[in-house]
């Protein structure tokens, strides 16, 4: 895991905890340390002005918390599709708003379709760029993948 | 009272709009939901309709398609449109507004972004 590219976890935290905030209403803290038992992924695919992946990764409960917090209160327990479907909005509107911090004003960006899946044994690899966060106790994390776009991001940050 | 048209592929995304359309004033609208432009043009040969929110970005019929169809249509020209998206493209912003939109608004939107939009068109009063 990559520590040197605080320009960009900056912009990873600001994205993802104004996001959060606005949409679910949930405050949202940066976490120092690693915890395991994550579970639930949502990927969104950057294809411009520089390639890479953005990943949300979550723990179902925290997911099913956020899920209650963006729909009507009297809709009930919400199933597995609607949680997909949340951590689908949420990514998409992340990454949208990551894009807009590390892209210039004049410059276009532009994102794929979100994709959900669960799974306990996926690995992020080693160069990528993680912003970790806590919600009510639960592990929340933004991951950067792709050399391009972490490259991309840091060259902003540090207006090299 | 208003009927209000909120167009995504995405159910939470609608829900989502839909509170942030209450919560902004319209409280007292009648929402109708369709999950592709294609639906909402269905919808709105229904009756009229004071607003349409949608998505930029869907499958089968994106927004920009349903702008188009929306202002090409004598009888839903004067249809007001917001459009939501979470991609960053000022050339497309600005063709859409050239083309009849009567906003283009980044995900995700807020009472704060709706509630002088809605004040505008007269579809709530005062503070919201």
């Amino acid at each position: 895991m990559s520590s040197m590219n605080t320009g960009l976890q900056d912009a990873m935290f600001e994205a993802a905890s104004e996001t959060l905030e606005n949409m679910a209403f949930m405050e949202v803290v940066a976490q120092k340390e690693r915890r395991e038992e994550i579970k639930y992924f949502s990927a969104l695919e950057v294809k411009a002005p520089a390639a890479g992946t953005l990943t949300l990764v979550t723990t179902p409960r925290l997911a099913r918390e956020i899920t209650e917090g963006l729909v009507d209160p009297e809709d009930g327990e919400p199933s597995e599709e609607m949680i997909f479907d949340a951590l689908s909005e949420l990514i998409n509107t992340i990454g949208g708003r990551l894009m807009r911090i590390l892209t210039p004003e004049d410059e276009t960006f532009s994102l794929g379709l979100p994709k959900c899946f669960s799974s306990s044994t996926h690995e992020f690899g080693e160069s990528d760029e993680f912003a970790r966060f806590e919600i009510d106790g639960q592990n929340f994390l933004v991951v950067v993948s792709g050399d391009a776009l972490i490259q991309y991001g840091a060259a902003v940050n540090t207006g090299d | 009272m208003s009927r209000i048209v909120v167009v995504d592929d995405s159910a939470i995304a609608r829900k989502f709009v839909k509170r942030c359309l209450e919560m902004s004033g319209c409280e007292d609208a009648t929402f109708i939901e369709a999950e592709n432009g294609e639906k909402a043009l269905e919808v709105l040969k229904d009756g009229p309709v004071d607003l349409v929110v949608t998505d930029l970005n869907m499958p089968v019929m994106d927004g920009a398609k349903l702008l188009m169809k929306i202002k090409t249509n004598p009888s839903l020209t004067d249809l007001v449109v917001i459009l939501v998206t979470s991609a960053e493209n000022p050339e497309l912003k600005k063709e859409l507004l050239e083309h009849g939109a009567y906003e283009v608004l980044s995900k995700p939107v807020s009472p704060a972004d709706l509630f002088p939009i809605l004040e505008k068109l007269s579809l709530v009063e005062g503070e919201a």
